[in-house]
């Protein structure tokens, strides 16, 4: 029953707690895995429309995609697409998410306020699709050092999906926005259940806002959206992190002020500086809010461990690679540590906001053990470093990834 | 060209060899995929809207009895469990930052006991 997981990471324990004795009719008898840093090891568990996912935290619930998911194919599976909630109320359960009754409302700094329906969301405004990775802000938190407190992901905190819905622009230009209206707030159905607890309400700049690719979507790779990724209606922000892609969102209000509540400030923000780090263990001068996400690479058809076979046959090294919106021009792999770099050949493009494939035929040498290095540049020009950088939050992690493989 | 994001991790060479793709990449025929684009049909779509039943255990005893009453109001136990161990400073800002900015209702004297047990028994000295 042990499952090919291959965590990225040298550590590939794998074992079975319910072999422990006297746990096997326990509750908690579930598959084990171990994340390849200090106390990464998590269960995997099932939840309603999902295969059994690393289980960061049982509630709010936060679920990791296991790796080997991103080699399965380009755009992920809804049942493996992981899920991140903040509050105690979440998720939402199914009596106020019921499409008869959903209602989303557009009200505050507007001429014409509204309350639409999804039907009539849908019958009012054109649908329009995108192809678009949500990711995490502390996506891979886990490899900080020195080690951050938060949610400890792994690099499953990532997802590409083809979204569809209507474009947030056309929903906001229906409601006529008012001359000084400055950002845009958005509420989901999860909630807080302790009194002082700060709802998890997010904001848009308007012209942010008003970006046509940004969508109010309730599909996902062709179905509707699983109750966990925000069903029935949720925000899409492509090239921007997941924080500002409020699920179940069911409230919409325009503001003429910035909004400083607790998820925009002091939640959710970088140090105002151009590659968003500061020295190991300081505190920034200023912040900034989050924004978009920065250029990322990932070798994912191989994990660390992995064992070259049969010896002396050319193998296809092949990954993903994205970053916030401009699109990837290229991706160059070192299979020698960093020594030397090679081209990888692009895959179909599916789109500036996505997933692209890369490739690189490779003649494996004889003996040692190969550190294989992919690293991407977009086409603005910026790439990763090649030594991590660093934050107090462990947001945005992009260092070029280090995989030994074994021949 | 942004200048701002040169220092972290463009250099000339990279921005040259993102011209020189580009050019590439319209010469080139795309790639052979090696796995498919589109995923499966979701075959757990139809599964009942039922969370999973329990979280891990609290701990037992006297001295995790302000982390029951408190920590749990909001979240499960692993979300404490799953953090790496942290120093006596590193979880007094914890649990300062969940009262002060969470608006966790955890009472002020209650706080050394609480940081008392995370620092043993999660945390290093």
């Amino acid at each position: 029953m042990h499952r090919e997981l291959g965590e990225e990471g040298t550590s590939r324990r794998r074992f079975l707690k319910a072999g422990l004795a006297g746990l096997a009719a326990s509750a908690w008898a579930e598959e084990m895995v171990q994340l390849p840093f200090d106390n990464g090891e998590r269960p995997l568990v099932k939840y309603p429309q999902k295969r059994p996912l690393i289980r960061h935290t049982a509630r709010p619930p936060q679920l990791e995609t296991p790796f080997s998911v991103y080699q399965e194919s380009l755009l992920t599976p809804n049942d493996a697409f992981f899920v991140r909630y903040h509050l105690a109320g979440s998720p939402p359960p199914q009596s106020v998410l019921s499409p008869e009754t959903f209602r989303l409302q557009v009200r505050g700094s507007v001429q014409t306020p509204q309350t639409w329906s999804l039907e009539t969301l849908k019958e009012k405004f054109e649908s329009v699709e995108v192809v678009a990775v949500n990711q995490c802000s502390g996506n891979s938190r886990g490899f900080f050092q020195p080690r951050i407190p938060g949610g400890q992901s792994g690099h499953g905190n990532m997802g590409c999906a083809r979204w569809r819905g209507v474009r947030l622009a056309d929903v906001l230009k229906a409601s006529n926005l008012l001359p000084q209206s400055k950002q845009v707030l958005f509420d989901g159905l999860d909630r807080p259940l302790v009194a002082g607890i700060p709802d998890f309400v997010k904001a848009l700049d308007v012209e942010q806002a008003l970006d046509p690719d940004v969508l109010l979507a309730w599909e996902m790779n062709g179905e509707a959206l699983p109750w966990l990724n925000g069903y029935p209606l949720r925000l899409v922000v492509p090239g921007r992190y997941g924080t500002y892609w409020v699920k179940h969102l069911h409230s919409i209000q325009v503001v003429d002020a910035t909004f400083i509540g607790f998820w925009m400030n002091p939640a959710y923000r970088i140090p105002d500086d151009p590659c968003a780090h500061v020295a190991p263990g300081t505190t920034p001068k200023r912040t900034v809010p989050i924004d978009r996400f920065n250029v990322r690479s990932f070798l994912t058809s191989h994990r660390s461990g992995d064992r070259i076979q049969p010896a002396g046959r050319g193998v296809t090294l092949r990954g993903i690679a994205f970053d916030g919106g401009s699109g990837i021009s290229d991706v160059t792999v070192s299979t020698d540590g960093g020594k030397r770099w090679t081209t990888a050949q692009l895959g179909k493009d599916l789109g500036r906001y996505a997933f692209r494939e890369w490739t690189l035929d490779w003649q494996p040498p004889t003996e040692g053990s190969p550190e294989i290095l992919a690293r991407a540049t977009n086409r603005l020009g910026q790439s990763q470093p090649l030594d991590a950088l660093w934050n107090p939050a462990g947001y945005m992690r992009n260092v070029v990834e280090r995989t030994v493989l074994s021949l | 060209m942004n200048l701002r994001y040169f220092q972290c991790g463009t250099s000339c060479r990279g921005i040259l060899r993102a011209v020189v793709a580009l050019t590439g990449a319209l010469v080139l025929a795309a790639a052979t995929a090696t796995v498919p684009e589109s995923p499966k049909a979701n075959a757990h779509a139809a599964d009942l809207w039922v969370l999973p039943v329990g979280e891990p255990a609290l701990p037992e005893g006297e001295s995790a009895a302000p982390l029951r009453r408190h920590c749990a109001l909001c979240h499960s136990f692993d979300y404490i469990a799953t953090q790496p161990r942290l120093s006596r400073t590193g979880w007094t800002a914890n649990v300062d930052k969940m009262r002060t900015k969470y608006g966790a209702p955890i009472p002020t004297n209650d706080v050394p006991a609480l940081v008392n047990f995370l620092v043993k028994h999660h945390g290093k000295e």
